[in-house]
């Protein structure tokens, strides 16, 4: 954390909405990224992210900075997530299976800039959509042990922080999650041309 | 890591970076002599690479303004909290000037220590009145243990938001045979084995609401003394509850807090204070008023605080403190077990303000001023 940020820290904790707006702003798409990974849909995800910032707005002023403020930032995120699937579970009312919605505008804009050929725009969408797919498909905890390190970057450690688990339980999720992700895109290896990931 | 189904376990973790040393050594001279395992890495590569080059999905429009709204909301709402949780100050004697003298109660929601019972039947254990909005499964958890079945009985008593806390207390009454219990800081052991059973909840994913209650009600009477036995034993029958903090107040010299009050020292201002059940304090109002009279009698708005969302902070605020002190136990150094107590301390305060607000939740706080003529 640099001297900006702790400055932007102190300011949160004393309950100033614009710093810590400034605090979380490059966290906002992590965050509602990990949501949308997690709850499997996009308006559920913004909810959920907003239901996140605001615990941790709350929350703040006691936040000790003994772990790093993402880890914190994620663990909250998390909770409020998992939280929710398991209020659903208990209600049994809605699917969790939803397919991942998938934003045309940033994918029309990421294509651009790539300068990439028409057809080779569409197989990556095609792309895109199976591994969403296959991600949503996995078991909550391993979807969210796996997002939580290939989307937010963390940790074994820290992932075993956010999760409250012990770290070879972090480890083994992952590696059963990715071996999960590979069978089931091995059978759709058409798709899978490597050249389209850098 | 001698066999393949070892090595293959830790694919992700020599990727990702996570192999100490000499577990990568094992797994580079393993994968150097299987082709197979060599293969299975390669293509677990593939897929680590896929997942990890996904790209973002964008904030949906309007994300940051609906955000900015909430969070100016609770900055203003947390503002307010501040300002109830404390006790509010005794109302300025100038108030009292335009009252003919009588008795002044004033109900607050404040911070209450500590409750000794008038009447020694108030009749819950200090977690019946919690109210929680409960997903189904709850209720069957809190029956496992019996140590935890007060909180089951009143999670099924609780069907009501509102004056929730009121129907814990009477059904405790029916079901428990009067089983009265003074609420005390030093009930520990009670306290930490309720709140593990509550922590059980949160984790099930129940939110836990909290309602502060307040009024204001004021009575006319001739003699303060007389008055403050009458409304002693109205509080006793209605099951009211002295707080120990403010019992010694009685009989304390008003001082108007900028001093500058033509009526400063010429009251002698008793006050009391005491807790009801919601339902306790209306039937104590009716008998305070067939007691002294209606016309002698103001009954104030009864203000409903809603201390969710301050309380639920908390609780979020306890698990941070849980996990930062479970990290800190792990690296097992002298210089943790410092900051280790001072957490501890730290959390403990925490708690405390939890328990203040689960209390004051399930009780109406009453704090009464009585003023000579």
């Amino acid at each position: 954390m640099d001297q900006n940020e702790q400055l932007l820290l102190e300011k949160a904790k004393a309950g100033d909405v614009a710093a810590f707006e400034e605090l979380i702003e490059a966290y906002q798409k992590k965050v509602y990224n990990l949501a949308l990974r997690i709850i499997g849909n996009a308006d559920d995800a913004a909810d959920l992210a907003q239901e996140a910032f605001i615990r941790i707005f709350k929350a703040i002023s006691g936040f000790k900075e003994q772990s790093s403020f993402s880890t914190w930032v994620y663990r909250i995120t998390t909770n409020v997530c998992l939280d929710e699937i398991r209020r659903r579970k208990n209600r049994k009312v809605i699917s969790l299976d939803e397919e991942i919605h998938v934003d045309d505008g940033d994918l029309k804009r990421q294509v651009v800039s790539d300068e990439t050929g028409p057809d080779e725009a569409a197989e990556r969408e095609e792309l895109r959509r199976v591994v969403n797919e296959a991600i949503s498909s996995l078991p909550v905890e391993q979807r969210t042990a796996i997002t939580l390190r290939d989307l937010n970057g963390m940790s074994y450690e820290q992932i075993a922080q956010i999760l409250n688990c012990p770290a070879g339980t972090v480890k083994s999720r992952i590696n059963r999650a990715r071996q999960a992700l590979k069978n089931v895109l091995s059978a759709k290896r058409e798709l899978l041309s490597w050249d389209y990931v850098k | 890591m001698k066999s393949c189904a070892d090595v293959r376990e830790n694919i992700s973790a020599y990727v990702d970076g996570e192999l100490s040393a000499d577990e990568k050594i094992s797994f580079e001279e393993h994968i150097n002599s299987c082709p197979d395992c060599k293969k299975e890495l390669d293509e677990m590569m593939q897929i680590i690479r896929l997942c990890s080059n996904m790209p973002l999905q964008q904030l949906p429009e309007g994300f940051r303004d609906e955000l900015h709204e909430k969070l100016t909301a609770v900055a203003a709402r947390s503002k307010n909290i501040e300002t109830i949780g404390k006790p509010r100050k005794i109302p300025h004697a100038k108030t009292f000037a335009s009252i003919a003298a009588g008795i002044l109660l004033v109900f607050i929601g404040g911070s209450i220590v500590r409750y000794g019972l008038l009447s020694g039947n108030l009749g819950a254990k200090n977690d019946a009145g919690n109210s929680y909005q409960l997903a189904e499964k709850s209720s069957e958890t809190a029956a496992d243990s019996g140590e935890d079945q007060h909180i089951a009985f009143s999670l099924n008593a609780d069907s009501t938001e509102d004056g929730s806390a009121a129907a814990g207390i009477q059904s405790m009454d029916n079901g428990e045979a009067n089983q009265s219990l003074t609420y005390k800081r030093s009930n520990d052991n009670n306290r930490s084995s309720s709140a593990k059973a509550r922590s059980e909840y949160n984790a099930l994913g129940v939110t836990e609401t909290a309602n502060c209650k307040s009024s204001e009600i004021t009575i006319m009477a001739d003699e303060p003394e007389t008055a403050v036995e009458t409304v002693t034993e109205l509080a006793s029958a209605n099951n009211g509850a002295m707080t120990d903090e403010l019992a010694g107040y009685s009989g304390v010299q008003d001082s108007s807090e900028d001093g500058n009050d033509a009526l400063d020292g010429d009251e002698t201002r008793i006050q009391l204070q005491m807790v009801f059940s919601q339902d306790d304090y209306k039937s104590f109002t009716n008998a305070v008023n067939d007691a002294f009279g209606a016309a002698n009698v103001q009954i104030g708005p009864f203000i409903t605080e809603d201390m969710t969302d301050k309380l639920n902070a908390l609780i979020e605020q306890t698990e941070i403190y849980d996990n930062d002190i479970k990290e800190l136990q792990k690296e097992n150094s002298e210089s943790n077990e410092k900051k280790i107590q001072k957490l501890k301390k730290e959390k403990e305060e925490i708690v405390r303000q939890i328990e203040t607000i689960r209390l004051n939740s399930d009780f109406v706080t009453v704090q009464v001023n009585i003023n000579e003529r």
